[in-house]
């Protein structure tokens, strides 16, 4: 079928009123997905990561809401629940200064607001799937907090899935001095078969602090791609962590963008992956002006027949001097049959910089096994202590107590399981 | 002024003068037309007096490389190459049939290899290393024949050897790189001319390094040389290269392609000094470099290595790989790669675990300075079979200047659980800590930043034979000449 069959599909169910700038992003960008189709493995982003099984899932429409919502995760949050990508209810008590609604409902109430920003960042002819996503969204969050304020309670996004294909759009945007902590959850319920393609920008303003922590926990035989763009100003700085346990085939994207002198981004994650999981995060972190900083740490245990890989590139513009940018990829295999590609990659055009890269493949240490061992501690539980040992070092890099101690259990039943 | 910015103004003023092989030997060539078409390719087989299945070979190359498609992923910019634009044949003319003996060769042809520091004649050259002259498309000389053959060596001309030891060629030529592997190495399939072959018999180590030494002279020429070296059960050769050509304003395209097999516990180690002629500071002129090199470790306990000073060249596209196919074979890579002026290198390796219990080991500097661009691309793969595989790699970049560029792409990749691969790399520039000490005590900038460069560099270039090592620890100066303030 064609691209404007599937949009006509959709745009019975797309949000109706808004403005004509929207209409045209839209086709814009439906056009843009036309041209390019869905990236094969000769595309050098690709390489390592086969998106064929996801073509006939891109557009199955479904519309039914998921059944019950499972408790938050965060105490004390504020709280937006989406079904099979579509908001139910909204959040409350929000301070003053702080917009937190539906991308639908600001659409069709509030377009001003994103007027400037939405599809700002996630554009571009090498990322067809944002531009599909910008074609086919329905909803998302939007999270925009004035200049000076800071949100003292955590912001918890659920997206809870169970079938068709959803486009979740969102997008945050920080003014000078703000800050705040969201949680994105991805939840699947049942065996999966369903597509997510989700978008999040990222805009902080000179001075703004924010940490946005992501948990993919989707249905076993679910795809999930996403990506995040973002773009920090003066002295901003973000704090990121990818924490990927669930999906069949997973893709996480990051186009990261320090615009701004001071500006420093942290980006971090874990993978933890069996059966036939494939997870690949991809990032590409731009010290586009000097005297920023940057950090990437991933790790990540393959069993059985997992894939993982990583792609992480740091580009240091040409007079951007001052620049500082360290990234680190370990994975542990388990198994015979697990495969871990690794590409981490400098592309330094500036003289005044300190970049390393460190990458790490292989099986547990066996002294470390033995030492462990040899003092009376049984191999299984030996085995465990060195792999939550392992990730720990990367989970210690979150800021936010309640959040470390949230994935620390997800990691922990992981490697109970 | 401050270091860097004194930096700059220097590297801008850099003179092309600094490429002390830039002359040009007037010498009578015999050329075949311009151009390449299948009656080149006719003409080159029929002027090396090959046998059918060469030519038929070379024709099948050609015919595959028409559909080829040049490749675009390196980091490297140049001009469309027209490849109907260059000469495929250029030989010094000679006047009978080809020199018998070093009397016979002209002697302005010597000449020029004295003036290279590559003197001939036999009671002149360094002890123990025996040479083969490739001068433009043919080899002009091979030195210290009979005592290699006394050995059991061989080492001649690959155009004599499809003629003396046609079994050994076609059971070996294109095993490690197919006439179809790649745009450059499928070209150089079809028309190439000359290159030296090499064969070491079972259990024998060679009694003295070998050496070829790559010349372009003639203009509008290209060089497509092609070595083979086959390592049987228990041998040992160490091999050296050394390239350089005339300063010219065109470029001209040298695409070599060099093949090693190693059987049961043999050992080749490989050495490259590549001088090519950089182009001028204004980045004109010059040779574009697009190698091909690869070797089988087909045996057990087989061993290869590469080492690679990469100082030439205006464009640089070489990868020296290892398939490491007999169980507890060893593959390593020592590469520096200097650019400045407007020159681009993109080079790293290629580590194939195949077996199990192989190792690699890869150690590769970069150096970049004026407006130059300088890639490591590498890849190591461990694939399913390789039990206890092992890796172990290194790139750093050292940025002298804020005009110029480090980039590094490794692709890692391990299927093997009992695998173990560690990979780092570090970029930044020369500290004005370093440069201060030396200076305080008494050293020019010059001369501090060669020394600086030299310790950056010195894990690779202690891997060179002895002759080389000091021929490199002199170019790593020249090539920079002028970066320093």
């Amino acid at each position: 079928m064609a691209m404007e069959a599937y949009q006509a599909q959709f745009a019975a169910h797309l949000p109706k009123a808004g403005p004509a700038w929207l209409a045209d992003l839209r086709q814009a960008a439906a056009a843009r997905f036309s041209a390019a189709g869905l990236p094969d493995r000769k595309v050098e982003e690709w390489r390592y990561t086969n998106l064929k099984p996801v073509q006939e899932q891109l557009f199955a429409l479904d519309t039914a809401p998921v059944g019950d919502t499972p408790p938050a995760l965060l105490q004390d949050s504020h709280r937006l629940v989406f079904s099979n990508g579509v908001l139910q209810g909204s959040a409350d008590d929000l301070p003053d200064g702080v917009r937190l609604a539906g991308m639908a409902e600001t659409m069709a109430e509030n377009p001003g607001l994103l007027a400037g920003h939405m599809g700002k960042l996630a554009q571009g002819q090498e990322l067809p799937l944002p531009a599909l996503n910008q074609a086919l969204s329905r909803d998302g969050y939007v999270l925009a907090i004035d200049p000076g304020i800071s949100v003292s309670r955590p912001i918890e996004i659920l997206f809870l899935s169970d079938g068709g294909a959803s486009y979740p759009r969102n997008l945050i945007l920080a003014g000078a001095g703000a800050q705040a902590t969201v949680v994105e959850h991805y939840l699947g319920l049942g065996g999966g078969g369903y597509f997510i393609n989700a978008v999040t920008e990222v805009e902080a303003a000179a001075g703004a602090k924010l940490q946005r922590y992501k948990i993919q926990q989707d249905a076993s035989g679910s795809s999930h791609i996403a990506t995040l763009a973002g773009q920090l100003q003066d002295g901003a700085r973000l704090e990121n962590f990818d924490l990927n346990l669930g999906g069949q085939l997973v893709r996480s994207e990051i186009h990261m963008a320090l615009q701004g002198v001071g500006a420093e981004a942290a980006l971090n994650g874990v993978y933890l992956l069996r059966g036939k999981q494939h997870c690949d995060n991809a990032i590409q972190m731009d010290h586009a002006v000097g005297a920023t900083n940057s950090q990437q740490d991933y790790r990540g245990i393959l069993d059985d027949h997992a894939h993982a890989v990583f792609q992480g590139k740091i580009t240091v513009r040409p007079d951007a001097q001052g620049i500082e940018g360290h990234q680190l990829n370990k994975t542990l295999l388990l198994s015979d049959e697990a495969e871990i590609d690794s590409k981490p990659e400098l592309q330094i055009l500036a003289d005044d910089v300190k970049c390393s890269h460190g990458a790490t493949a292989g099986e547990l240490d066996e002294t470390g096994l033995f030492y462990l061992r040899s003092r009376g501690i049984p191999e299984d539980e030996a085995r465990q202590l060195l792999m939550t040992a392992f990730i720990s070092e990367t989970l210690a890099k979150i800021d936010s107590d309640a959040v470390r101690g949230i994935m620390e259990r997800l990691v922990g039943e992981w490697m109970a399981a | 002024m401050s270091y860097t910015s004194e930096t700059a103004d220097q590297v801008s003023s850099i003179a092309g003068d600094k490429y002390k092989y830039g002359f040009v030997t007037d010498i009578d060539t015999e050329l075949a037309p311009k151009g390449l078409n299948e009656d080149i390719i006719r003409f080159i087989s029929a002027k090396k007096e090959e046998p059918e299945w060469l030519l038929e070979w070379r024709l099948r190359a050609y015919r595959r490389w028409l559909q080829m498609e040049e490749p675009s992923w390196a980091k490297v910019e140049y001009p469309e190459i027209d490849f109907q634009d260059a000469y495929y044949y250029a030989a010094p003319k000679s006047k009978e049939d080809g020199p018998k003996s070093l009397d016979e060769v002209d002697p302005e042809l010597l000449r020029t290899y004295e003036k290279l520091g590559i003197p001939l004649h036999e009671q002149q050259m360094l002890a123990g290393v025996a040479v083969d002259a490739v001068f433009d498309s043919v080899s002009v000389a091979t030195t210290f024949r009979k005592e290699l053959a006394k050995a059991g060596v061989i080492f001649c001309p690959i155009s004599e050897a499809v003629r003396e030891h046609p079994e050994l060629v076609q059971k070996y030529l294109g095993s490690v790189v197919p006439y179809s592997d790649n745009f450059y190495a499928t070209l150089n399939s079809a028309v190439f001319t000359d290159g030296s072959f090499v064969y070491i018999p079972k259990g024998v180590r060679c009694p003295m390094e070998l050496s070829t030494y790559f010349r372009i002279n003639q203009a509008n020429t290209g060089q497509f040389e092609r070595t083979l070296i086959v390592a049987d059960e228990g041998s040992y050769v160490s091999y050296l290269e050394g390239c350089t050509a005339p300063q010219r304003d065109e470029n001209q395209l040298h695409a070599a392609v060099v093949e090693l097999v190693l059987l049961d516990d043999a050992e080749i180690k490989y050495s490259t000094v590549q001088n090519w002629y950089p182009g001028d500071e204004n980045g004109n002129g010059g040779i574009y470099n697009f190698v091909t090199k690869r070797a089988a470790c087909r045996g057990r306990n087989s061993k290869v290595s590469w080492t690679q000073v990469e100082t030439g060249s205006a464009v640089t596209w070489k990868y020296p790989s290892c398939i490491l196919q007999g169980d507890n074979s060893i593959g390593e890579f020592y590469s520096v790669a200097i650019t400045n002026n407007l020159q681009q290198a993109d080079t790293g390796t290629k580590m194939i675990h195949i077996g199990e219990n192989t190792s690699s080991t890869i150690i590769a500097k970069g150096i970049s300075a004026g407006r130059s661009q300088s890639t490591y691309r590498g890849l190591v793969r461990m694939q399913p079979g390789a039990k206890g595989g092992r890796n172990y790699t290194q790139c750093d970049s050292l940025l002298i200047g804020d005009k110029c560029g480090a980039h590094t792409v490794p692709y890692i990749e391990n299927r093997n659980r009992t695998a173990q691969i560690e990979h780092e790399a570090t970029t930044a520039k020369i500290s004005e800590d370093q440069l201060f000490y030396c200076r305080q005590r008494g050293l020019s900038d010059e001369e501090a930043l060669s020394m600086i460069v030299n310790g950056f560099c010195k894990q690779v270039l202690q891997e060179l034979p002895m002759e080389f090592a000091v021929e490199a620890q002199k170019l790593v100066g020249i090539s920079l000449e002028g970066s320093a303030g």
